[in-house]
């Protein structure tokens, strides 16, 4: 783009004035007050225009400020240009409407439109940039020089910000630092501790959260709460109706009751009024006493005492006195005394009895030897009756001692048996007969065993044998000598058996003696007379004591006699006695029926008709008491009845109960209320239901307290959830915040590097290139990608950062790194022209001379535009300008 | 016979958009709305007043709605009032319902299937209540009026097909038009769509006060309260009433062309003249990029409103992002690479967008709105 002519309608002082701009280099000169600035606004309003639209900014308001037409009129401004294609275009501007129009010059047509840009036709977007960065980029003023000159960094900083948006005020860093601070404030970090809004929304959202929580769980607890008191209230409405039902029911029967009541009252009532005043209590009258003390006398004497027989008291005394004395003696045995003849009699016939058992005397045979002896020398001769004879011959040794043993025993025992009664013959002699019997005996067993006698032979023994039965007297017959052996042993037996007779009946006679005795003692002990014979005396005392038995039964009546005649005694006076109370009760019985006016035959007919005259008396008293009695119970009825008042008192009642009645009916229906079974206890009933109602009640009244008190304190959960939502969202906001600024930031520091990746090589290239013919001393230079820091490399071989280096050089770099950023912003196709103003002003001969050169050689590519007020630049133009190319304005304070 | 039929009013319902005193001026707002219909219904003379259900919510009602709703009721007495809860007002034990006493003229039906009252000689209502949460099943499956006379139903239910089957309701209790024919109901007043609409046989009412934005006019009218004159031989006539006392606007404000942001401030002011209540302003449209577009910088517009809530819609930043592009700096760099981000949102491109320029311009208002 090449521009060829400025016209100014009217803008600051200037008003229909014209400035032709050559293709090369164009050198604007004039001092203060020419009109320089004013030509280089005029030159940006006319190619970029203004942004249309109220709520301008403070850029625009200042710059209209300063550049409307000083004199008034239209504000108007247009630009002839020529673009890279060969196209011509007039862009016209009034710029107190901020209207535009981009004309082509060749064909006439509106070509704005390509060109637009808020509102209004910008020409700088055909170098690729728009009316600010054109400003920021194509345009170099003296102030960003001078500001390159001061501060070391700036000329790093302007790179950066050149880098960023092609000349804005802003770098990449520090939009970076700008969403890093605003994600700091608006955002936070998510610590514990914060304060800033993403920590905030979270606490927020927790405390909501927390809150929505425990509103809910109240509205739950209410709702439980509400539920519970439902149904306890349903329950104490149960227990109520059931209190109700029956304090209606006890009502109705009260009613009824006092109704009852009231009719029985008023029957009472009338019947006193009818009866009048009830009768007095009968008077217990004299006369009523005398006769109940006549007939009682009559009552209480007792039965008439039958006529008295048998033997008069005078009868009785003297048959009295004709009854014997009690007699001396025992009148009948004494227990001793028979004791004593109990036991004589026994000893006398035990006495009598053993000699009645006396034995017969034993056999008087002739004196044999024992029994013993005979059988052995029987045995002796059998057993000898078939040996030889000389065994027979032998005999018993010792046969003639035997033999005189014999014959003495024989003579004992016939002496014994001569006597014929046993006490007669002393036992001793019989003994002394054994005796002698058994001592020939054994001297007859001492010979047959003599072994002299059995070493003899058969025939000797026999012969000793028969010997012996010869010198017994005996024959030597075997079976004969067995027959005297058996007598002499029973005549032994019987002698023993009369000896035993004897000794017991001398112990009985003993005996005998003995009862006698105490007999004769028994007696004499009674006074008994003791003659010697024990019977007789017994029989004796015996008699006697019969003979006074009868004494004693005939002296025993004495006392009967002496009863009876007490007792006669006590008759006759006691029927006496009778006698004469009778006759009182009789003459009192007839004073008081004569006073009572009955009659009587007798007596009895008197007691009779006073007794009917006492029933009749008593049956007139009973009516009177009973209807006393009647009438008091009545009374006391009535008085019961009327206890709380009077009669207009209880008809009062009764409507007052019945009216009562009829309210607690109410819902209930008669017939259920009378069908109510109420038991015997109503009262008791209806109070146990009334403290259930009055429980149930309670519980129901406090769960509704509680209800009511979880109401009162419920927060509100819709309330409590639109806190969530709005929470909710407000993290939502936060959060979506953070993810952009955080995502923003990662886009834009990658961009920054790619973009200064990009932009540095271009920018070094662009020094290496022109460096060298400017400065002369530095042939190599490098822009970091990374800061956009320059160094360049002196001739000396050392790399300085060009900030650090002289003014000169860093005004130089500027400007070549400026025009570098032109060509790398702009669009390439399209060249955009340079406009400087005094960029040298700071410079000094020879550094303004250089950069002269280096804009001289720069506008053999792109169009430059320079203003300046030095005289040295004019002259340098007016030496150096190429006429066909290059023009030198020179501005003048009239203009 | 005359019957005002209303439905889904939501006592204490919450209301998310709102700022904390907007929504209980809402809230009162429902309340008053319940007491206009009471009014209305003795100035039309109606013979009864019928909830089809969503009276309030079961899940947010505070102890005095209770009380509001029986006092309520109550002063409208001898006008018989029926009530069939719906899913959210449904009849828990320690719901609102459960506890009494209920002035005479209150019937709340308390089965989960349909029970008469016979609210005139030869008219019967058959009502039911939710006494779940939910309910899959229909109220009028197996149910047959069985007598004669004119039968109406009142339940809370969602209507099956035709205009019905696109709304995305949760099956509630659902029924059809030939149910209610086949159960010889003359009509079913019914509650659950909040938009007010119905068919031949059955009529919903719409939620009678707005509870959000862009509660449009439903197909047959204005929501709010249904005037059912129901004739002898029960044909329902139907007039619909708006009684909602507030109002919620939803407005959208093209800002296109504005240069600052008193501009836009300037347009939605114009857009909100003479509107009252709560309004909702969605902006969109190109603005200049330097106009700082927060939604705070806008609610101080209108005080006359009760409750402003601006949202930034589609509103784009006038930046010439095709010839940034083109750029050979950190901003065209910027911008190139975040056109070309493939993992990013439109939303989220957008913002980076506005975010990182701003910031290149050296801004402080770095939040996209």
């Amino acid at each position: 783009m090449r521009l060829e002519r400025v016209l100014i309608g009217g803008f600051g002082p200037f008003r229909d004035r014209e400035l032709e701009l050559a293709p090369g280099l164009t050198v604007v000169h004039g001092a203060n007050e020419t009109g320089k600035s004013t030509w280089l606004a005029a030159l940006w309003a006319a190619l970029c225009g203004l942004r249309r639209g109220a709520g301008a900014t403070n850029e625009g308001r200042d710059f209209a400020a300063r550049h409307r037409p000083w004199a008034g009129g239209p504000w108007q401004v247009s630009v002839r240009l020529e673009l890279a294609g060969g196209r011509r275009v007039e862009i016209s501007r009034d710029l107190d409407h901020r209207t535009g129009s981009a004309r082509d010059l060749a064909l006439g047509g509106e070509v704005g439109a390509e060109i637009m840009n808020e509102g209004t036709p910008d020409g700088s977007r055909w170098l690729g940039l728009d009316r600010r960065s054109f400003l920021a980029t194509a345009c170099v003023r003296q102030a960003q020089v001078l500001e390159v000159l001061e501060s070391a960094g700036a000329l790093q900083v302007h790179l950066e910000r050149a880098a960023a948006s092609g000349g804005g005020d802003q770098t990449a860093a520090a939009a970076l630092r700008r969403l890093e601070d605003f994600e700091r404030d608006q955002v936070g970090r998510e610590v514990a501790n914060s304060v800033r809004p993403l920590r905030m929304a979270r606490k927020r959202v927790e405390q909501a959260e927390a809150g929505l929580a425990a509103a809910r769980a109240g509205h739950d607890r209410y709702l439980e709460a509400a539920e519970r008191a439902g149904r306890l209230e349903a329950e104490a409405d149960a227990a109520g109706c059931h209190r109700d039902r029956w304090r209606a029911a006890l009502l109705h029967r009260r009613a009824a009751r006092a109704g009852r009541d009231l009719a029985r009252a008023r029957e009472l009532a009338a019947r006193r009024s009818e009866a009048g005043s009830l009768p007095p209590p009968e008077a217990e009258d004299g006369l009523s006493k005398q006769v109940a003390a006549a007939l009682a006398g009559v009552h209480g004497l007792p039965a008439p005492a039958p006529a008295l027989n048998g033997s008069s008291a005078a009868d009785l005394e003297r048959e009295l006195a004709g009854v014997p004395g009690h007699p001396e003696g025992d009148c009948e045995v004494a227990p001793r005394v028979a004791e004593a003849f109990a036991g004589w009699r026994a000893a006398d016939q035990a006495l009598k009895d053993h000699d009645r058992r006396r034995p017969a005397p034993p056999e008087s045979p002739a004196p044999l030897p024992p029994a013993d002896a005979l059988r052995e020398l029987a045995g002796e001769l059998k057993r000898l009756d078939g040996a030889p004879a000389a065994r027979s011959r032998s005999g018993v040794r010792g046969g003639p001692a035997l033999a005189a043993a014999a014959a003495l025993a024989g003579v004992v025992l016939a002496a014994l048996g001569a006597s014929a009664r046993p006490p007669a013959v002393p036992a001793a002699a019989w003994l002394a007969a054994a005796a002698v019997l058994l001592a020939a005996a054994a001297a007859l067993v001492f010979a047959r065993r003599s072994p002299q006698g059995g070493g003899r032979s058969a025939a000797g023994r026999r012969a000793r044998a028969q010997e012996q039965a010869r010198a017994w007297g005996l024959p030597a017959d075997p079976a004969r000598l067995r027959e005297l052996a058996e007598r002499v042993e029973a005549a032994r037996w019987q002698g023993e058996r009369v000896a035993g007779w004897q000794r017991d009946r001398e112990w009985s006679a003993r005996r005998w003696r003995e009862a006698a005795a105490a007999l004769g003692a028994a007696l004499a002990e009674r006074g008994a007379t003791i003659g010697g014979d024990p019977l007789h005396d017994y029989r004796l005392y015996e008699a006697g004591c019969r003979e006074r038995a009868g004494q004693a039964r005939a002296a025993a009546r004495r006392e009967d006699l002496g009863q009876r005649l007490r007792e006669r005694r006590a008759l006759e006076a006691g029927a006496e006695r009778d006698r004469r109370r009778r006759e009182e009760v009789g003459a009192e019985l007839r004073r008081v029926a004569e006073r009572c006016g009955v009659r009587g035959t007798d007596e009895a007919a008197l007691v009779a008709a006073l007794r009917g005259w006492e029933g009749r008396r008593d049956e007139v008293r009973e009516r009177s008491r009973r209807q006393r009695e009647a009438g008091l119970r009545e009374g006391a009825e009535l008085a019961s009845l009327l206890s709380e008042g009077s009669l207009g008192d209880l008809e009062s009642r009764v409507g007052r109960l019945a009216a009562e009645a009829g309210r607690a009916a109410g819902p209930f229906p008669p017939g259920e209320l009378a069908g109510l079974e109420l038991g015997d206890h109503p009262d008791a009933r209806l109070a146990e239901l009334a403290d259930a109602a009055q429980r149930a009640a309670a519980q129901a009244a406090a769960a509704r307290r509680e209800v009511d008190i979880r109401g009162a304190g419920l927060a509100a959960v819709a309330a409590a959830e639109e806190e969530q939502a709005a929470a909710r969202a407000e993290l939502r906001r936060v959060e979506a915040l953070a993810d952009t600024l955080r995502t923003t930031r990662r886009f834009l520091e990658a961009a920054e590097r790619r973009a200064h990746r990009e932009i540095a090589p271009v920018l070094t290239g662009k020094l290496e290139a022109w460096l060298p013919r400017v400065t002369g001393r530095h042939r190599e230079a490098i822009v970091s990608p990374q800061t956009l820091q320059v160094q360049l490399r002196s001739n000396d071989g050392q790399w300085r950062e060009a900030g650090l280096l002289s003014q000169g050089t860093r005004e130089q770099v500027y400007l070549l790194l400026r025009l570098a950023l032109v060509e790398h912003l702009g669009d390439p196709a399209e060249p955009s022209p340079i406009i400087l103003d005094d960029v040298t002003v700071q410079s000094d001969a020879g550094r303004t001379g250089a950069l002269l050169e280096l804009l001289h050689e720069v506008s053999r590519e792109r169009q430059v535009i320079l203003f300046s007020q030095e005289d040295g630049v004019r002259e340098w133009a007016e030496r150096r300008l190429s006429p066909s190319r290059d023009r030198l304005v020179r501005l003048v304070a009239a203009d | 016979m005359r019957l005002l039929h209303f439905a889904d009013l939501h006592l204490d319902a919450p209301f998310l958009w709102a700022a904390p005193a907007t929504a209980e001026r809402r809230r009162q707002a429902l309340r008053d709305t319940l007491e206009t219909i009471v009014e209305l219904a003795h100035r039309l003379r109606a013979d009864a007043l019928l909830c089809g259900g969503d009276l309030y919510e079961q899940a947010t009602f505070t102890p005095d709605t209770a009380a509001f709703l029986r006092r309520t009721f109550e002063r409208a007495h001898p006008l018989p009032v029926l009530i069939a809860p719906g899913n959210h007002d449904w009849l828990a034990p320690g719901s609102v319902y459960a506890r009494g006493p209920w002035s005479p003229n209150v019937t709340i039906f308390r089965s989960d299937h349909l029970e008469p009252v016979e609210l005139a000689d030869g008219l019967t209502v058959w009502g039911a209540a939710y006494v779940a949460p939910t309910r899959r099943s229909g109220f009028l499956e197996g149910f047959r009026t069985g007598r004669a006379g004119v039968h109406l139903a009142l339940f809370h239910g969602a209507a099956q097909g035709g205009f019905f089957a696109g709304l995305g309701h949760a099956p509630h209790a659902p029924f059809t038009e030939a149910q209610i024919r086949g159960a010889g109901l003359d009509h079913a007043l019914v509650g659950h769509y909040h938009t007010a609409s119905g068919g031949e046989r059955f009529t919903y009412p719409g939620n009678p006060d707005p509870l959000s934005f862009g509660e449009t006019p439903g197909r047959d009218g204005p929501r709010g309260a249904v005037l059912a004159a129901v004739g002898a031989d029960g044909t329902v006539t139907r007039e619909r009433w708006q009684v909602a006392r507030s109002q919620v606007h939803d407005v959208g404000v093209d800002v296109s062309g504005c240069g600052s942001g008193q501009e836009v401030r300037e347009r939605v002011r114009q857009a909100l003249a003479g509107r009252g209540g709560c309004a909702r302003v969605t902006l969109k449209g190109e603005v200049a990029h330097e106009i700082d577009l927060r939604p705070e910088l806008l609610r101080d517009l209108a005080p006359e409103l009760e409750e402003l809530v601006a949202v930034i819609g589609d509103v784009r930043p006038a930046y010439d992002i095709g010839r940034i592009q083109a750029e050979r700096t950190v901003r065209g760099q910027f911008v190139r690479d975040v056109m070309a981000a493939p993992d990013l949102t439109s939303e989220q491109r957008r913002r980076v967008l506005i975010t990182g320029l701003r910031a290149l311009d050296g801004r402080s208002d770095l939040e996209a709105g």
